[in-house]
């Protein structure tokens, strides 16, 4: 019965089957990758995000299917009366596990040592505001943490924006074509969809209750952006490379 | 028009002027990207002309010392050989006759020697580690100072045009140390640190204040040319204390 409604709740959903195939095809193709190539983290990283990201999808509909589940879950991480949101999922697994690998996958694309340390601390700012903010209650797990997203949303903003000075400053990217090179895409995608989303995940609350459609708008638009990024590290994978052409390779 | 409507206005105006100042922002790298790439271009290619530059006037420098050595080892040694060989082949001894075939084979033996440093390939075949001590070796030949060679295990060999500028470097420094300082001893070390390698080219002659600004422009062509190699050149000097300079390359 409730594998029949989870099924059901996969087969309706057309962003999770794309995600679902996405995820499949990155983990086949990274299988395939040379093990030296595995352990490098302009590689691995994409990975881990296009698996977590199928994770916390599928868990969050699994969420829905199996209420009985949901509501166990739901009061080991609270006392609050059990609404049926599956809201902790997105939480723990979206705005709070994802962005830190979003985070970490800038990084790496960095050049400059002194921004990668920046980015390290956006990490630590991140990770313990979001324990803080959490764990005080502030921001409850189970229900919407609009400061946690702000801050997720922002820090991905600040980190795109510093590939941005690296890019134009470094010694090290000169010699290649920002158009050919994959980090340039899936940086631009993660800004856009920063931006696009900041302002729908901090009015989240009054966008759900209110706005739905708008609400609906800036979710499509971040789910059409996180699927051109799955595509995007797709083709790093099946490349093997960050480049479109073979010989620009760094 | 209600407030809602103005709220969502208000909403997706944001949205879409976020959007469109990340796309400027986008664009405007990018196009940044490709100018400092076209500078870049451009001062490769400067450097590429300076570099040719340097080396037409390097391989000048080194030929017209060449001639220079040419016209002394043919007065010198070759000429005197000559009259001597002339003597001899003239005399009625056999002996002596004898004596001067043999002074025309060792003649014959000079000129192909000569012949030889008439073009460069001879900097092709010398080692920068040989070229330092014949250098060192001709100075304290001459009496004028103490020298010493440190090469710390290092296997060193640049390629032709680097060595060529290394070697008229090396010598503009030395000379400068004869002719200005005045030193007791020349240490030239021969080393690596980290990512670089360096020569170092130590003496402890006069020394001279370096921030006075020099009215020749013989450092400032050694820094240009060390840097038409991709290296550098550092000059540390303090009055009567000596002069070090380190000639710096990447590995």
């Amino acid at each position: 019965m409730v594998f029949d409604k989870f099924w059901e709740l996969i087969i309706n959903n057309y962003y999770l089957i794309a995600i679902i195939i996405l995820g499949l095809a990155g983990i086949i193709l990274f299988a395939f990758l040379p093990s030296g190539k595995k352990k490098i983290p302009h590689f691995y990283l994409p990975f881990s995000i296009l698996v977590l990201v199928v994770f916390y999808e599928l868990l969050a509909t699994y969420m829905v299917a199996n209420r009985v589940l949901h509501e166990k879950i739901h009061y080991l991480l609270t006392s609050d009366t059990f609404k049926g949101w599956n809201t902790w999922v997105f939480n723990v697994f979206n705005y709070q596990l994802s962005k830190i690998l979003f985070l970490l996958l800038i990084r790496e694309n960095l050049n400059n040592k002194t921004r990668k340390t920046w980015v390290l601390y956006l990490i630590g700012i991140l990770i313990i505001g979001s324990l803080g903010l959490t764990f005080s209650e502030i921001e409850k797990i189970h229900e919407p943490q609009p400061v946690i997203y702000f801050l997720g949303n922002i820090f991905l903003i600040i980190a795109s924006g510093l590939f941005f000075i690296d890019l134009i400053s470094e010694d090290y990217f000169l010699s290649l074509n920002p158009v050919e090179f994959l980090p340039f895409w899936y940086i631009t995608l993660i800004l856009f969809q920063s931006v696009l989303t900041l302002l729908s995940d901090v009015a989240f609350e009054y966008l759900a209750f209110n706005q739905v459609e708008i609400y609906y708008l800036f979710n499509y638009t971040s789910m059409i952006l996180y699927f051109l990024m799955s595509i995007a590290f797709i083709m790093l994978f099946s490349l093997g490379r960050n480049t479109l052409l073979k010989n620009t390779e760094i | 028009m209600g407030g809602e409507d103005t709220q969502i206005l208000f909403i997706l105006f944001s949205g879409v002027f976020l959007a469109a100042v990340m796309a400027t922002f986008v664009v405007a790298m990018v196009i940044l990207h490709r100018q400092r790439q076209v500078q870049n271009k451009q001062k490769v290619e400067q450097l590429k002309v300076e570099f040719e530059k340097t080396m037409l006037n390097i391989e000048n420098e080194i030929q017209q010392e060449t001639l220079n050595h040419i016209g002394r080892e043919l007065h010198d040694n070759i000429g005197q050989l000559l009259s001597l060989s002339k003597l001899y082949l003239g005399s009625s001894k056999p002996e002596r006759q004898a004596e001067g075939k043999e002074l025309i084979s060792k003649i014959i033996t000079e000129v192909r020697s000569l012949s030889k440093s008439l073009n460069l390939d001879w900097v092709e075949n010398l080692k920068l580690e040989e070229f330092i001590q014949e250098q060192l070796v001709k100075i304290e030949a001459s009496g004028y100072c103490k020298t010493r060679f440190i090469a710390n295990n290092l296997h060193w060999e640049p390629g032709k045009e680097q060595k060529m500028i290394l070697i008229r470097v090396i010598q503009e420094c030395l000379n400068n140390a004869i002719k200005h300082a005045s030193p007791e001893t020349i240490t030239i070390t021969l080393d690596s640190s980290g990512t670089e390698k360096f020569i170092q080219i130590k003496d402890d002659g006069k020394g001279f204040d370096t921030s006075i600004a020099s009215t020749g422009s013989g450092m400032t062509n050694l820094k240009k040319r060390m840097e038409t190699i991709g290296g550098k050149f550092h000059l540390h000097s303090i009055p009567g204390k000596g002069t070090e300079i380190k000639l710096l390359l990447p590995v």
